[in-house]
């Protein structure tokens, strides 16, 4: 298999592009930026694309709800959607990203007879306000999500108003059962409570994959942890490191994901 | 025929999403509230068929967790007693309905007529009386730009619901486009002229030209010229060119015997020697002229810079005054060269007090009440919030700075970072020229009345059917289109020669300051698009509604950018054409309404004759040493300008970009630094180091000392993270009050002079600035005396520096040892009895007599042997001391690391002469406290043979000095009271 392009779609507030296409490109992908009212118009691009990718950002300002305006508007070409939803390819959803792909039921889609219906939702953060800070995530071991593969628990960043993850109690059985859950936040040792819980997400719900585990949304930005350096304490960990003789690595812990779903490809 | 309105309610329908903060907020409050529940509703005035409005609820609503009523009255989706419903006044910026009329113009016909407006509703449970309700509604809408409406539950279900409100404009159609106006008059009308404005055809007086007896002189000696009066448009035209805010008079004009002005003798002249004096060391790439600084970032970027303020708007509406202040700014960094791209937003608040409560109004009659610290701060925080989230920039760093002087106008900073190359395909992008020929493009937004005459224009203007004006309100998303449109479609191609940001004066400044490039101009003003009908010229000249560029298009590639414009969902206009000749022209409907001579435009303003007298040193007095040293440490802490704003730096997104290395807080504990550290190019390890200093408690002193610390602190705080002084620009932003006045005028000599001597020592150019000069609340107290409350002569001090590498940078965390063995703590500077207008002396109420002085050449010194230090490793961590001194500098440090101290001054206290109390809380300007590690002290102490040995890390969780001793529980929780219960 050839190297995996990955399309970012832009425009109508998204704003998280440049470090999305650094993330694939420092994975070994080639990337494009794709302005949404392109794909809208010209939806065959998918055709020639491995990995379909819904950045981060205020796509249309939040209003009416967080991701409904960009998943309204992709409604318009959903047979070209499920079309590339059936191919062999990947799809990531990143916080607002995430958002679309709830409301436009690509997340979680328990059946494939239920993709298109919304069966959750992400809600106002419990504190009702937007929080940008660090947290820890754990990776579900034995979930079929192909971009949390072998990540254990690692950090990056989250910067959002609306993440609380909601879903009724059936749809959250079935999460469970499907081994859709592949993200949930956590402390340093992996362990998940409600004090490590951000927004008051079910379950400490980060992020949901689709049964096939090729379709991934989560609430936190892998791509603000490229590098070693976005750590917000970097100073005091490289201190650490060079005191104990180890080397300071150059990168972070959030590239793993783009570097599964390229070597998803290989 | 009226087409039918149609009221989507949107309804959370599952618990969790029907949970709202305000029913907690109620409850504190003390109203017997059980649940509030806030709907969206979406008024809809369009001709809709049963398939398009099912189509559009659908749009609307989210079928898991809300449900949706068309036009009916909720029966039993809720449980409410009392509705309040909170909508836009006419003509206010409504970004939701934008949104929704998206939507709504895929299910229609989009050239039929249609509108849509957004509400809140909130529903709320409780047995609450009529006046309760009315207390509950008062804080949830801005009168200026927001109407509400009320009812109990049996009037809601008896009436049907609450009554349909479409906030339309109307303008009268009547009305004539253009009157003359006669300046053959006494001179006592001019100044009614000047003060209140051009008298309208329909009686009333228009508002403020500001214009002064001699600057309209000067406009009747013009006039007289060309044999005629001036038009409307002319006159609001010449006052938006020759205002305050647009011309810089005050720094621009002589003052006593300094026939250039202070700003270039003091600001430009420091710049000019700097860059002499650095020869092909020289880093700077545009200053003063553009609409931001740009420094040279490596050999092919460039990085910008520019902070703005934007304090009469936000003392009347917090929310709108900020977010515009800070998407206001972006669009600066657009409009550098042809185009930088934003990559980080600073912010700075100065307000009252939060917990001040003592009433301010602006009548006699105290009728209209001016808003408290806390609603400004709240409102400006959120204001920020929106625009910098929103636009996708991260906001790396900002401050908070209360004082009382602050508590009737508050200060309102907003700064943005820019990264643009320095050249594609041969051609500078840093430097941009209009050329004849060219068309005029606006693009982003229409035009309205919003922000004509600024806040000044009168209240009584605001009723029902007229629009609010006084206030905008930014629309991050427009802008964040047309940003990506810029930079990513306008700018690679080439298609334009000039671009502009449309910020005061709107058109009337942004047109005729991009003629000067080419010569002239020509506009046909029907062609510029309006948000409703009948605005006249004079109105859709020099409106500032937002999100607007002006661009200069070579005819030949207007519709590709056109064709690109649409395809990116970006609007844009051609409105005209720049020319050679230099003359400013508008036409309407091809008759000249506006014709100016672009010379008299921009350089017919008479100079001001400014003459000023010393300020009035205030009496001697000695600072009291504290009773209780341990309290007051904790005092310190808790104070809001020095106190924890990680409520604030949580709720901006600092991290979008990926670019971010040290972002507003630092450590495990979360302390706020006061200088952040970014990483422009993933590709680069160069780094970019952000600062901000101000010292306005010290003005009053000695605005000298006081401009020189709040420079200083600025560098101070930068070179403590990593920054080199040797590759750093400053940025002056001066903020007066009261500035005819002869002392205010000789404090503000003496600050810009500061100024000049702290560049030229250090040798860092300013490549921007910005001043706003009239800072002043005149209004009435709680017992309806006339009260005047200036802020206190304030300058900000901003650095943008470049470092080689970000693996040299520090925080000022103490850092865990991991064999435990402790690190040393050291004092580099020297501390001085400089209690004067120290937080210290804030909280004692003394303002005491010297103020901290900053010695130039010792501080240039130490700051270069720190950045050595740095590129040596040898710093585990590093605080700049600034406010609170090293009392409250150990103790950030100690609350960032969550590791103890164990301190002892005696020695010093010995060698100085200092009391404890005094070498803790002095602010002794350009002093770092450093940890070093065992093993590396004696490399450190080479390179800092006069370093201060204080004491050492510990592994116990306790700050001790002397014989005092804090747990590092009562520092935190003292650190982090500051904004309790805002935080």
């Amino acid at each position: 298999m050839p190297t995996p392009h990955a399309l970012i779609i832009t425009g109508y507030g998204f704003n998280c592009d440049p470090e999305t296409l650094h993330a694939y490109q420092l994975a070994g992908a080639t990337a494009q930026r794709l302005h949404l009212n392109q794909l809208i118009t010209h939806p065959e691009v998918l055709d020639t694309a491995q990995i379909l990718t819904f950045q981060g950002g205020f796509s249309y300002g939040d209003d009416t709800g967080s991701g409904r305006g960009v998943a309204n508007r992709l409604r318009q070409i959903i047979p070209h959607l499920d079309q590339f939803f059936q191919r062999d390819t990947l799809t990531l959803g990143v916080c607002n990203g995430f958002q679309v792909l709830t409301n436009l039921g690509v997340l979680p889609a328990t059946t494939t007879d239920h993709r298109f219906t919304p069966q959750g939702a992400l809600l106002r953060n419990q504190s009702h306000t937007y929080q940008c800070q660090w947290v820890h995530l754990r990776s579900a071991p034995d979930s079929p999500c192909v971009w949390t593969q072998n990540l254990g628990v690692w950090s990056t960043g989250i910067a959002h108003g609306e993440g609380q993850w909601y879903c009724p109690d059936d749809v959250l059985h079935t999460l469970q059962s499907q081994g859709q859950i592949a993200l949930q936040y956590c402390n340093a040792d992996g362990e998940v409570s409600p004090q490590t819980n951000p927004n008051g997400s079910r379950q400490s719900i980060a992020g949901i994959c689709d049964p096939t585990g090729r379709i991934f949304g989560l609430m936190p930005h892998p791509e603000r942890h490229l590098h070693f350096t976005n750590h917000p304490q970097h100073t005091a960990r490289r201190l650490a490191l060079q005191a104990t003789g180890q080397p300071v690595p150059t990168f972070g812990e959030g590239r793993g994901i783009f570097d599964n779903a390229v070597r998803y490809f290989s | 025929m009226a087409l039918p309105a149609h009221v989507f309610q949107v309804i959370p329908t599952v618990p969790a999403a029907q949970a709202s903060p305000l029913t907690a907020q109620l409850q504190a409050q003390g109203f017997p509230v059980s649940q509030v529940t806030v709907a969206r509703h979406y008024t809809v005035v369009a001709d809709l068929g049963p398939d398009q409005r099912r189509a559009l609820s659908q749009q609307l609503t989210h079928s898991v967790t809300e449900t949706c009523l068309i036009s009916q009255p909720l029966t039993s989706q809720l449980a409410f007693d009392w509705v309040i419903e909170v909508g836009f006044l006419p003509g206010v910026t409504d970004n939701v309905a934008h949104t929704v009329t998206e939507g709504l113009q895929r299910l229609i016909d989009p050239t039929s007529e249609h509108a849509v407006y957004s509400s809140t509703a909130y529903y709320l449970q409780g047995d609450l009386t009529p006046e309760q309700i009315d207390t509950i509604a008062a804080q949830w809408f801005n009168p200026l730009i927001q109407r509400a409406q009320v009812r109990n539950r049996a009037d809601y279900d008896t009436q049907g619901g609450l009554p349909v409100v479409i906030p339309q404009v109307q303008l009268p159609p009547d009305r004539p486009a253009v009157v003359t106006v006669d300046l053959e008059v006494p001179d006592s009308e001019l100044q009614t002229l000047g003060k209140q404005g051009i008298l309208d055809p329909a009686g009333h007086r228009r508002g403020p030209l500001a214009l002064s007896l001699t600057q309209l002189h000067a406009i009747r000696d013009y006039f007289r010229t060309q044999g005629r009066p001036p038009t409307d448009i002319e006159l609001e035209s010449i006052a938006q060119t020759w205002s305050e805010h647009c011309q810089h008079a005050i720094f621009g004009s002589p003052l006593d015997d300094i026939e250039e002005g202070i700003f270039k003798r003091y600001i430009v002249r420091a710049t000019t020697e700097v860059r002499t004096a650095k020869g092909d060391d020289d880093f700077c790439v545009s200053v003063f002229s553009d609409n931001a600084g740009g420094i040279k970032f490596d050999d092919t970027h460039v990085v910008t810079d520019k902070c703005e303020t934007h304090n009469s708007p936000s003392a009347l509406d917090p929310f709108g005054g900020a977010i515009t202040g800070i998407v206001g700014v972006n669009r600066d960094c657009l409009g550098y060269g042809l185009g930088a791209q934003p990559i980080a937003n600073r912010y700075g608040f100065c307000v009252g007090h939060p917990g001040d409560t003592r009433p301010l109004y602006r009548d006699a009659a105290r009728t209209t009440p001016a808003l408290s610290p806390k609603t400004i701060l709240q409102g400006v925080v959120a204001g920020v919030n929106a625009g910098g989230n929103e636009s996708g920039i991260p906001t790396t760093q900002g401050f908070v700075y209360a004082h009382e002087g602050y508590r009737g106008k508050p200060l309102v900073f907003a700064g943005t970072i820019g990264l643009i190359p320095l050249e594609q395909d041969g051609i500078n992008l840093n430097f941009k020229a209009a050329q004849p020929g060219d068309r005029i493009i606006m693009a982003g937004g229409k035009v309205g009345l919003d922000g004509i005459h600024g806040a000044t224009f009168s209240s009584e203007a605001l009723d029902t059917g007229s629009p609010s004006t006084a206030v905008q309100i930014g629309d991050p998303i427009t802008q964040k289109k047309l940003s990506d449109t810029i930079i990513y479609d306008l700018r690679p191609r080439g298609l334009y020669s000039s671009i502009t940001d449309n910020g005061a004066g709107g058109l009337s400044c942004s047109v005729a300051e991009m003629a000067r490039e080419c010569g002239g101009c020509l506009v046909d003003i029907e062609k510029i698009p309006t948000k409703y009908p009948h605005l006249r010229p004079w109105e859709i000249w020099i409106s500032e509604s937002q999100e607007r560029m002006t661009f200069a298009v070579p005819p030949q590639n207007v519709a590709e950018m056109q064709a690109l414009c649409a395809a990116r969902g970006v609007e844009m206009w051609d409105i005209g054409e720049f020319t050679a000749d230099p003359q400013c022209i508008v036409r309407h409907h091809g008759e000249v309404i506006y014709q100016l001579d672009m010379h008299f435009l921009h350089k017919g303003n008479p100079p001001l004759q400014q003459q000023s007298n010393p300020w009035v040193r205030p009496t001697p007095q000695t600072v009291p040493e504290p009773d209780n040293l341990h309290d007051t440490l904790l005092s310190c802490l808790a104070h809001p300008s020095v106190g924890s704003t990680q409520w604030v730096s949580e709720q901006y997104d600092h991290i979008v970009g990926g670019r971010t290395v040290i972002g507003p807080l630092q450590g495990p504990g979360r302390v706020n630094g006061t200088a952040s550290v970014l990483k422009p190019k993933y590709d680069s390890d160069r780094g970019i180091v952000l600062s901000q200093g101000l010292n306005p408690s010290y003005s009053d002193l000695d605005p000298y000392a006081a401009a020189l610390a709040s420079l200083d602190d600025a560098v101070a705080a930068a070179v403590a993270t990593g920054a080199n002084v040797d590759h750093m620009a400053l940025m002056d932003n001066f903020c007066w009050c009261s500035s005819t006045d002869s002392q205010r005028l000789h404090q503000l000599h003496d600050a810009a002079r500061a100024c000049y001597d702290l560049a030229v020592a250090y040798g860092c150019p300013y490549i921007s600035g910005k001043d706003s000069m009239f800072n002043d609340f005149r209004g009435y107290d709680a017992d309806g005396q006339e009260t005047l409350i200036s802020i206190p002569p304030t300058l900000l001090g901003s650095t943008l520096s470049v470092i080689d590498s970000i693996h040299h940078v520090q925080t000022l965390d103490f850092k865990p040892h991991p064999d435990s063995t402790p690190d040393t703590l050291f004092l580099l500077g020297t501390t001085h009895a400089e209690l004067a207008g120290s937080l210290y002396a804030q909280l004692t109420g003394v303002t005491g007599t010297t103020v901290p002085q900053t010695h130039l050449s010792t501080a240039l010194a130490r700051y270069r042997a720190v950045h050595r230090a740095h590129q040596q490793g040898l710093l585990r961590s590093i605080i700049h001391l600034d406010r609170g001194g090293l009392g409250v500098a150990l103790s950030r440090s100690a609350i960032a690391g969550q590791i103890g101290a164990q301190v002892d001054l005696a020695a010093l206290a010995a060698t100085t002469g200092l009391t404890l109390a005094q070498l803790l809380l002095s602010e002794s300007q350009s002093r770092f406290l450093v940890s070093v590690a065992p093993d590396q002290q004696s490399d450190f102490q080479s390179l800092f043979p006069q370093a201060i040995a204080v004491g050492q890390t510990t592994t116990d969780h306790t700050l001790t000095i002397n014989d005092q001793q804090w747990s590092l529980a009562d520092l935190t929780t003292a650190y982090r009271s500051a904004f309790s219960p805002l935080a």
